[in-house]
């Protein structure tokens, strides 16, 4: 029951403020979750996506003071990725053809799908400084990294270049000043490292292990760079603080 | 969004590892490990704090690592 009792086994959202006792939450929709990952906090409101009940689904979230919404445009599953300060929102979902579309929700509420012109599925990973979406699209068999603009426009094709050579798979998660980050695959079945790229400079790997899938989320303004990986146990976080000068 | 549970249960764990970034110059980097209970995962930072997703704290394994 909420405020009561010891956590079910299974995946809860939570927020740990500096100093503060860690705060776990589900999401308390039609029903409450089964589970909840908190994806950001914006124009206080939280955001994020919850698995239902019933494990039927995943659905994405926005809780506010003035109340609660779930978004729901996938077969399987909606996953809200980024909100701006005027509450718009974007992430991804998928179809019946398991095939996932980036969407974009403005802030009255109107859902309009974004596809990358030609690819074969899209998913918008974040927002950008400046009004842009970043995200993966997949072609020809493999994800390539993108940063456009919020209508699609001034779109740009990022691969990330490891060592002289074009990685079989890339996604851009977040701009920061003149540095780019995302990930890319070690090898096409296991691995996945992430990458900085600085206007002028080489495109520059990290990872704890190349057998680990390192999940970038985000790049801050003074360089730090955090995420999680999935290794030889649980998952964990990381900070890599001032990794980058950007 | 409903809190079910506010108790000091966190069990952070930091550990400054040495790091270097393969393909790059590799100075020294710190790396700062979180988990808060059998798997982690961090979203974002925010004005608030940590958000993410963790599943039912149990005991934690400190690990040295090492970037590549």
């Amino acid at each position: 029951m909420p405020g009561t009792g010891d956590l079910n086994p299974a995946p809860v959202g939570y927020i740990k403020g500096l100093g503060e006792k860690i705060k776990y939450a589900l999401f308390n929709g039609p029903s409450l979750a089964a589970t909840t990952t908190i994806v950001g906090i914006r124009a206080g409101c939280i955001f994020g996506f919850y698995t239902d009940a019933n494990y039927a689904g995943t659905l994405g979230f926005r809780s506010c003071p003035r109340g609660d919404l779930a978004y729901d445009y996938g077969y399987n599953g909606t996953f809200l990725t980024g909100m701006a300060d005027d509450g718009l929102l974007v992430g991804f979902h998928d179809n019946p053809h398991l095939q996932y579309s980036g969407l974009i929700v403005s802030p009255s509420g109107d859902e309009r799908d974004y596809v990358v012109p030609g690819a074969d599925g899209t998913k918008i990973l974040g927002l950008a400084p400046g009004g842009r979406i970043v995200g993966t699209f997949l072609e020809a068999g493999r994800w390539h990294g993108f940063v456009a603009g919020i209508n699609g426009d001034h779109l740009v094709v990022v691969n990330a270049k490891i060592r002289g050579k074009i990685a079989h798979d890339t996604g851009i998660v977040a701009i920061q000043g003149a540095c780019t980050l995302g990930y890319f695959d070690v090898n096409p079945d296991v691995g996945q490292a992430g990458f900085v790229h600085c206007e002028g400079k080489h495109d520059s790997p990290f990872t704890f292990n190349s057998n680990f899938a390192m999940n970038l989320r985000g790049l801050l303004e003074d360089g730090t760079i955090f995420g999680d990986f999935d290794g030889f146990g649980p998952t964990e976080g990381f900070l890599l603080p001032g990794f980058v000068k950007p | 969004m409903t809190n079910i549970r506010q108790q000091a249960i966190v069990s952070l764990t930091i550990v400054v590892l040495s790091a270097a970034a393969a393909g790059a110059t590799p100075p020294a980097r710190p790396a700062v490990l979180l988990q808060y209970g059998v798997g982690t995962q961090l979203y974002a930072i925010t004005s608030q704090g940590l958000v993410g997703q963790a599943t039912t704290k149990t005991g934690l394994k400190l690990r040295r690592m090492v970037l590549h």
